[in-house]
């Protein structure tokens, strides 16, 4: 080694090293700096020498970890001094030093454009280093322009060159401007054209980069990547310095095979063939050798290759090759190929179609949760989480549990989350479930987040028939002589509200309940006080005959917590104590608790949250976003798990869902305070609502209501929270309606207004386009004029809709003469609850509004609605969103459940077949996407033929309750605007509304939706009026 | 891209730091005895990767290799290759070694500069530069002979450095 050394830098180390504690390194370090503070001050005296010793000190004193907060302007000075190894100091620790906003690197931004532009080529590339590694908005506007001619120019030497790309990229990351000129991705695929390795490799980093953020624009730069891997494969002009232990440049290989994962897709076919040959090549042709390092460099190149194949969707066989190598990989000795093996499996169950081949693996995969490595372990845990499904689920679940024992803290809390989402999402039965929760909070109690044991709480509350078992299950952990908290407030919980239900059980009469949760008050913190106290209320209530003793013993209890220090409990308690005095009213107020509604999970919805921040970046994240955008693979659940239907998902009622008393009831109980609000308002009132329809069964909530405060009380403990982690809106989102995005269902250009010529007041919001928002979502604005607005917010169930009509007077005046009628369309049954006829000033009113589809038709719902303000009276028709695509559910069928179904239905008129013309044309995964927006389920694999779709939904109407829907498209790769569509169902109306319905969408012509006229309809029209006032249709040519 | 390199001694000293993306000074020992305390309690022969999300945030790994009593640690993202990275390692390390004819923590430690030197033909920006140690040490000598070409600095051997250990 030639690089020169420097004694006093030498001796200043050396003393360091020689310091026996911090203590005295620090005074060392303190000297130094005070040395360099004086030397510094009179600069006269420096020679350019010292200065550079000095300048290196400051570097290690910075990277001991002391502040050094002077000198920065003599290191920054050192760039402009004229002698090389002076400015190579002032360059590099400049750039470990300071950061892009120091105002000192202003100061010398000249000397370094001068460095750039120079003729001195050692300059250039100490200027361009730097510029690279600080970066900065400064440096990337006045400099990017000289850095890009330094890259693209012929006379450059190579050294200068590679270096400029670098910092190119840099530039480019803080102003993506700086290659927006013309013919950029012509420049850019010359360059890729490069001979010279390094500068090759510097090149396609910056390219790497560019067609992350674009890809589109640098097509035709493809073919020329693919070239490149061509040679290196063929290890065609590769010079010996460029041949990493016999490997030609593992980091140029994957680079470029990163660079081609940010296409979408090749649809070149020689470029395809090509590139598939090269993979080919690298996937059979790498073996596990002796030389450690050359293990690592071939297996780069092979992981970066299973990665480009997984992207490309590869057929098959290639899919089976790739996972049996990863099989092979996960069991090898060398931890670093088991580490990348089971990274690469969980990224391949992306791919569909081979979780079965992966799910071979599964024991391996088990071994690997015990590796003493805690980086392989992570893997292992996520590729059984990912690979988790209802055919394995209880015995990766059952693994988890049992590795919890022995995980260290670092992974327990992931762990346990694991395990709960896993037993929620693929339980074969619900006592499994719960066996599996409890065991997780007994074994991991401090890793269990409270949304663990709500969620089971649900579960068991809605379930009549895990009850008994649960209280069972419950009974037998208080037996446990060391019992964490979360186990004390759950098993209470349970206890208290179907103890009852074990009475007879040995061990759990009232009195023995009560004695053996209050072993437990003394030691628990306030929060689980509150519930035991419930708790003791409901066994004093379910004492049948009345226990004199016990009722004296938590009487008792209640009056020492009237004084307790939290007011909480207090209340608590001086309500409980009151109310155990009421006798009857008692077991009224003290009812069972009602079912939850269904709401999506918050724990699933937790997972998915988290899926998205830890997802690759990268490729892979861009990758299944593509997939979800075109919804072949991966459909509206985490993308891991994209092979299970979401009907798989356990639902948490089983009761008839139908019951709406119950529902509001459920409702009732969100406090609204806490219930999230989105958009305002709306939710908010709609508790009121509730609040004020189910009044009347008041009296079986409890605890008492007769003020705000108690609201929050026992309650809140269990759906407060709950109510917060939920969806905006939780209750209409249940994971069993799966009624999500969807676009307009009717046609683009529909009138959604028929004005009154007369009317002076116009809308302020787009109506049609509001309309068309509400087909794809449940909430939001439908009209809005300066006067009033109009809100709505929708939940479907089955056949069934709940409406909910805000009316909102937006003025300081009242609103007058408010009428509202529904013109329904003979499918549908709709009751509007009665309309105030005044609205107060700055005041909203809701308007319920009951919907049941008695068939399919595409024919839409119309709300007639007037009001007066001052003496301008203003009527306005709207379009209710209630279109048929909000009784579709979406569902996956395997080809064993969809052929028998298919053939079945080859009947004439339930299965018909058109040949669509002046179809809009769409690729294939946006036509797919427009699918899933209509609640059509597209899946991918039941036709060989990739030009075609097949697509499954079940319809719910009145008179053909849940019926399966089938669809298929085959399309005409050389004329997008034809297709024939062919739809089946056990229905011939619906299969002709479906089909009609589905060609309204696909249609490019825009359909003129029919309007009814403003004609007079008495208020509260029957819902069953002659079909002739129904039918929007028939009503407009009426008028014509 | 590759956010951090870091050198550091088996005991959790520092012998050279460089972050590409930019991180507070007052957070760079505590980065430092983080990634310490991952590798510290890493057995020998298990994998040279370790997940660093909870000390450089979300999906950022890091690579070590572990030679006698240093650590070589790379800190990257994912858009980054593991093994890759691991290669990358070892041709640091390898340059190292033609540098200073076996490298020791010694060399490392008086010769700081000198490996900011070489770490600057390798990579720039975060980005790798150079993946030839031929050619990083052709770059490394010619700017050995342009250091020695202004006669402002002193030649100190090898065996100078040396006589400062203890």
């Amino acid at each position: 080694m030639a690089l020169s050394g420097m004694r006093g830098l030498s001796v200043f180390v050396s003393d360091i090293r020689n310091c026996h504690n911090k203590e005295q390194e620090r005074l060392r370090v303190d000297k130094e700096l005070g040395n360099i503070r004086t030397r510094f001050k009179n600069d006269k005296v420096l020679s350019p020498y010292e200065k550079k010793k000095y300048v290196w000190k400051m570097l290690y004193i910075y990277m001991l970890g002391y502040d050094v907060d002077f000198g920065h302007m003599e290191t920054v000075s050192l760039i402009s001094a004229p002698k090389y190894p002076e400015k190579q100091v002032g360059y590099i620790v400049t750039s470990c030093l300071l950061n892009e906003n120091n105002d000192f690197l202003r100061m010398v931004i000249n000397t370094v454009r001068n460095d750039i532009i120079g003729r001195n080529e050692t300059f250039q590339c100490l200027a361009l280093t730097m510029v690279g590694n600080i970066g900065g908005k400064e440096f990337s506007e006045s400099l990017a322009p000289d850095v890009q001619k330094l890259l693209i120019s012929s006379s450059c030497r190579p050294v200068v060159r590679k270096k400029a790309a670098l910092c190119l990229l840099r530039l480019y990351r803080k102003n993506p401007d700086v290659v927006n000129i013309d013919g950029w991705s012509d420049r850019m695929a010359q360059l890729l054209d490069e001979r010279d390795l390094g500068v090759l490799t510097s090149v396609m980093s910056l390219f790497v980069s560019l067609v992350s953020n674009n890809a589109e624009t640098y097509w035709n730069c493809l073919p020329k990547c693919v070239r490149i891997l061509e040679r290196m494969a063929r290890n065609q002009d590769i010079p010996q310095e460029y041949t990493y232990y016999g490997i030609p440049s593992p980091w140029l290989q994957v680079k470029t095979m990163r660079a081609l994962q940010y296409f979408p897709t090749i649809e070149d076919p020689g470029a395809r063939r090509a590139l598939f040959e090269v993979l080919q090549r690298i996937l059979m042709g790498t073996d596990v050798v002796k030389n450690v390092n050359k293990n690592n460099a071939s297996h780069a190149v092979l992981f970066e290759a299973l990665a480009l194949v997984m992207h490309l969707d590869a057929e098959k066989e290639m899919m089976s090759q790739c996972v049996a190598l990863l099989g092979k990989f996960i069991a090898v000795r060398e931890p670093n190929i088991r580490y990348l093996g089971l990274e690469n499996m969980t990224r391949m169950l992306l791919v569909t179609d081979v979780q079965d081949i992966i799910k071979r693996h599964q024991a391996q995969i088990i071994t690997s949760l015990k590796d003493p490595d805690i980086s392989i372990r992570r893997r292992a845990l996520d590729l059984l989480y990912g690979m988790c499904d209802v055919t394995n689920a209880k015995e990766i679940v059952e693994e988890l549990l049992q590795y919890l024992n022995t995980a260290e803290f670092a992974m327990r809390e992931e762990l346990s989350l694991k395990a709960a989402i896993l037993a929620e999402k693929f339980a074969p039965d619900l006592s499994w479930y719960v066996d599996v929760i409890l065991q997780l909070i007994d074994k991991a109690g401090d890793f269990v987040s409270d949304d663990i044991w709500y969620r089971v709480v649900q579960f068991v509350t809605n379930n009549d028939d895990l009850q008994p078992y649960a209280a069972a299950k419950a009974r037998e952990y208080l037996d446990k002589p060391a019992l964490h908290e979360t186990m004390v407030k759950v098993s209470a919980y349970l206890l208290g509200e179907y103890g009852h239900l074990l009475a007879r059980r040995p061990g759990c009469s009232p009195k023995e309940l009560f004695a053996i949760i209050n072993d437990k008050l003394p030691t628990v913190s306030t929060s689980t006080v509150a519930i035991l106290l419930s708790t003791y209320a409901k066994i004093l209530m379910h004492t049948q005959p009345p226990d004199v003793g016990l009722q004296q013993q938590i009487l008792t209890i209640f009056k020492k917590y009237e004084s307790y220090i939290d007011v909480e409990i207090q209340q608590r308690a001086v309500e409980y104590f009151e109310l155990s005095r009421k006798g009857a009213a008692l077991a009224d107020v003290l009812a069972e608790m009602p079912k939850f509604p269904e709401r999506e999970s918050a724990l699933l919805k937790k997972a998915e949250d988290a899926e998205v921040d830890t997802a690759e970046q990268s490729a892979i994240k861009l990758r299944s976003q593509q997939q979800t955008s075109s919804a072949l693979v991966v459909v509206d659940h985490p993308p891991v798990n994209g092979s299970v239907p979401a009907s798989n998902h356990l639902t948490l009622v089983k009761m008839p869902s139908q019951n709406v008393a119950e529902e509001s009831n459920a409702t009732y109980e969100e406090p609204p305070v806490e219930t999230p609000k989105e958009n305002g308002a709306p939710i908010e009132v709609e508790s009121k609502v509730d609040i004020i329809s189910e009044a009347n069964i008041e009296s079986k909530v409890e605890p008492p209501t007769s003020h705000h405060a108690s609201q929050a009380d026992l309650l809140a403990d269990l759906l407060g929270p709950l109510a917060i982690e939920g969806p905006p809106a939780a209750v209409e989102q249940s994971p069993v309606q799966g009624l999500e995005a969807n676009q307009s269902p009717v046609g683009d250009l529909a009138l959604a207004t028929l004005e009154d010529q007369s009317n002076s007041v116009q809308p302020i919001v787009n109506v049609e386009e509001k309309f068309h928002i509400l087909c794809s979502k449940d909430s939001g604005v439908l009209y809005e004029d300066p006067h009033i607005q109009i809100g709505l917010k929708a939940e479907w169930r089955a056949h069934h809709g709940r409406l909910v009509l805000f009316l909102g007077n937006k003025n300081t005046s009242t609103l007058v003469s408010v009428r509202a009628l529904i013109l329904p369309p003979s499918h549908l049954k709709m009751e509007l609850s009665s309309v105030p006829d005044t609205i107060p000033p700055r005041a909203q009113v809701q308007i319920p509004l009951e919907v049941v589809n008695l068939r399919a038709s595409r024919d839409v719902a119309v709300l007639d609605f007037s009001y007066t303000f001052g003496a301008i009276p203003v009527n306005v028709k709207l379009r209710l969103p209630v279109v048929l695509n909000k009784f579709l559910q979406p569902i996956t069928l395997s080809p064993e459940e969809f052929f028998p179904q298919w053939k079945a239905l080859n009947v004439q008129s339930l299965k018909v077949q058109e040949v669509v013309k002046g179809v809009k044309p769409l690729p294939l995964p946006e036509m797919a996407s427009l699918f899933m927006s209509l609640h059509l389920a597209v899946t991918p694999g039941l036709d060989n033929n990739p030009n075609n779709l097949v697509a499954c939904t079940s319809f719910f109407s009145e008179t053909t309750r849940a019926m399966l829907c089938l669809v298929r498209v085959e399309t005409d790769p050389q004329d997008r605007t034809q297709l024939r569509l062919t739809v089946a169902s056990g229905d011939q109306h619906l299969t002709f509304e479906l089909k009609e319905f589905i060609k309204e969408h696909l249609i490019d012509i825009p359909r003129v939706q029919a309007v009814p006229p403003p004609i007079a309809v008495q208020p509260q029209l029957p819902p069953a009026a002659p079909a002739s006032y129904n039918d929007p249709g028939a009503m407009l040519a009426g008028l014509l | 891209m590759i956010q951090a390199v870091m050198v550091m001694s088996t005991q959790g000293k520092p012998r050279l730091l460089k972050f590409y993306s930019f991180q507070p000074p007052e957070k760079h020992q505590d980065l430092v005895r983080g990634v310490f305390q991952l590798l510290s309690a890493r057995p020998d022969s298990v994998s040279n990767f370790i997940e660093a999300d909870a000390i450089f945030g979300p999906g950022v790994k890091l690579v070590y290799k572990h030679l006698a009593t240093l650590y070589f640690v790379f800190v990257f993202d994912s858009s980054e290759n593991e093994l890759a990275m691991l290669d990358l390692v070892q041709v640091f390390v390898e340059t190292l070694d033609k540098c200073f004819k076996n490298v020791c923590e010694l060399d490392v430690v008086f010769n700081f500069n000198k490996l900011h030197t070489i770490l600057d033909e390798m990579i720039l920006g975060g980005q790798v530069i150079e993946t030839s140690s031929e050619q990083i040490m052709r770059s490394v000598e010619e700017i050995a002979r342009l250091e020695k070409q202004s006669n402002t600095t002193s030649l100190i051997p090898k065996s100078i450095s040396e006589r400062f250990s203890r």
